[in-house]
């Protein structure tokens, strides 16, 4: 067990999303927000207003009229998109990291989060199911557990891989048998750490195994499938490939089927190109 | 020169030091073409099996699904000098999850519609490294018309 009080005793000293990024889900989350209250609290850290600012005025989302500030995002996109936008930007730089245990180049992490974040809205959408904010936040810092267990406790991944491979054993349970913690696990208690809000730590902890979610929820659930999509079609896929199990109940639940997570696929393939290259030029 | 093909790409490429590579095949399957006579090879990176799931994305990028990525990377071949005879086609990727119940069979599906896109076309499969559950790399030397796999930090040629 000595391996998974290293990778918890590693938490501390992974560099926390920009405060202004939580604050600011913080506030959304609050029905009387005024815009005046979260253009201060984005404005306060000048570099994710940058970035934002660079995200926002992508043609996935300004259109033809450029957006000049932060308030004017608000009033044309909205809080929710806004609020997307501004996490994807916090989470860059991070994101952003080599996960070398993993073999996970640079951008890597970064560009499945982003085809997660939007495999989610995509799987929603097929299950009609309301896409809370807290679902796309969830999908997004899915895997920062890796990041965690890769790029900062240094844990054995090589060792992982190859008792998974011997005995062709899912990754995450292999992870679990050789450094008694996995990469969902990890995420989980990094973010709870961070004080993010119970729902996306849940999501972010069943990402592997929502069936043992304690209350299941849908929410879990999409964030299980987009994870399985970015994982079969191949986006910032290390070294643990598809050697996965997909849960059996997530498509029932949502009531689709199997044809409906390779239709979103090809649409979050189509906006994965121009989402990536925006965010490979923020800070 | 090194030239990237991305998740449903193909490109072809024809001078001597060129090397043709795409990334990360999950279920996805990637198949190079090559003719050692005319010296020109070509890969595509496809990641569904049917154009019929689309057709709109399919015309936009004919490379995301195997039954017109096929063709699109054969037309572009002919239009290099390629012939039909001369071709030599290696295949890779099509791995699953670990996925008892079968739930996403695409890797399996790929692979069978990509068997029988060239069977139509009278090419037989050189070589080939499918199913699994390792992403792969696939890259293609024009020079020589090596095709080399990379999975889990290994190479290994097809």
């Amino acid at each position: 067990m000595k391996s998974r009080e290293a990778v918890l005793a590693m938490l501390p000293t992974v560099p926390a999303l920009p405060s202004a990024g939580i604050q600011f889900m913080e506030a959304t989350r609050n029905p009387e927000a005024k815009v005046d209250d979260l253009v201060r609290i984005l404005e306060y850290d000048p570099s994710l207003t940058s970035n934002l600012l660079r995200l926002v005025n992508s043609p996935l989302f300004a259109g033809n009229r450029p957006i000049h500030s932060v308030r004017e995002a608000l009033i044309r996109l909205g809080f929710s998109k806004v609020l997307q936008l501004a996490l994807t930007a916090a989470f860059a730089p991070l994101g952003r990291r080599p996960v070398a245990g993993y073999d996970l180049p640079p951008g890597a992490i970064l560009r499945n989060a982003i085809a997660s974040a939007l495999a989610v809205r995509e799987l929603a959408k097929a299950a009609e199911v309301d896409e809370g904010d807290y679902i796309f936040t969830a999908a997004l810092l899915h895997d920062i557990g890796k990041i965690v267990m890769g790029a900062f406790a240094a844990a054995d991944v090589g060792a992982v891989a190859a008792a998974a491979a011997e005995r062709n054993l899912p990754f995450d349970e292999a992870e679990r048998e050789v450094l008694g913690i996995d990469h969902a696990e990890a995420g989980a208690e990094l973010l709870k750490a961070w004080g993010l809000p119970g729902p996306i730590v849940a999501a972010v902890r069943w990402h592997h195994d929502p069936d043992r979610a304690d209350p299941v929820c849908v929410g879990n659930d999409l964030v299980h499938l987009a994870d399985q999509l970015t994982a079969l079609v191949g986006i910032g896929a290390g070294v643990d490939g598809l050697q996965y199990r997909p849960s059996g109940g997530a498509l029932s639940r949502l009531n689709i089927g199997p044809e409906a997570v390779e239709a979103a696929a090809c649409n979050v393939l189509f906006q994965l190109e121009d989402f990536t290259m925006l965010a490979s030029g923020l800070e | 020169m090194q030239h990237t093909v991305g998740i449903s790409q193909y490109k072809t490429a024809s001078a001597r030091g060129d090397v043709l590579v795409t990334y990360s095949l999950g279920s996805c399957i990637g198949l190079s073409l090559y003719d050692p006579e005319a010296g020109v090879g070509g890969l595509v990176h496809c990641m569904l099996p049917l154009s019929k799931l689309d057709p709109e994305k399919a015309k936009a990028a004919p490379g995301m699904f195997v039954d017109t990525g096929v063709s699109a990377l054969l037309r572009a071949m002919y239009d290099q000098g390629a012939a039909q005879r001369r071709i030599v086609a290696k295949a890779a990727g099509a791995a699953s999850l670990l996925d008892e119940n079968g739930v996403f069979r695409i890797g399996e599906r790929n692979h069978t519609v990509l068997r029988k896109m060239l069977w139509k076309n009278n090419i037989l499969i050189a070589a080939e490294d499918v199913g699994g559950s390792g992403a792969r790399t696939m890259y293609l030397h024009i020079d020589s018309g090596r095709t080399v796999v990379r999975s889990g930090g290994r190479e290994w040629d097809l």
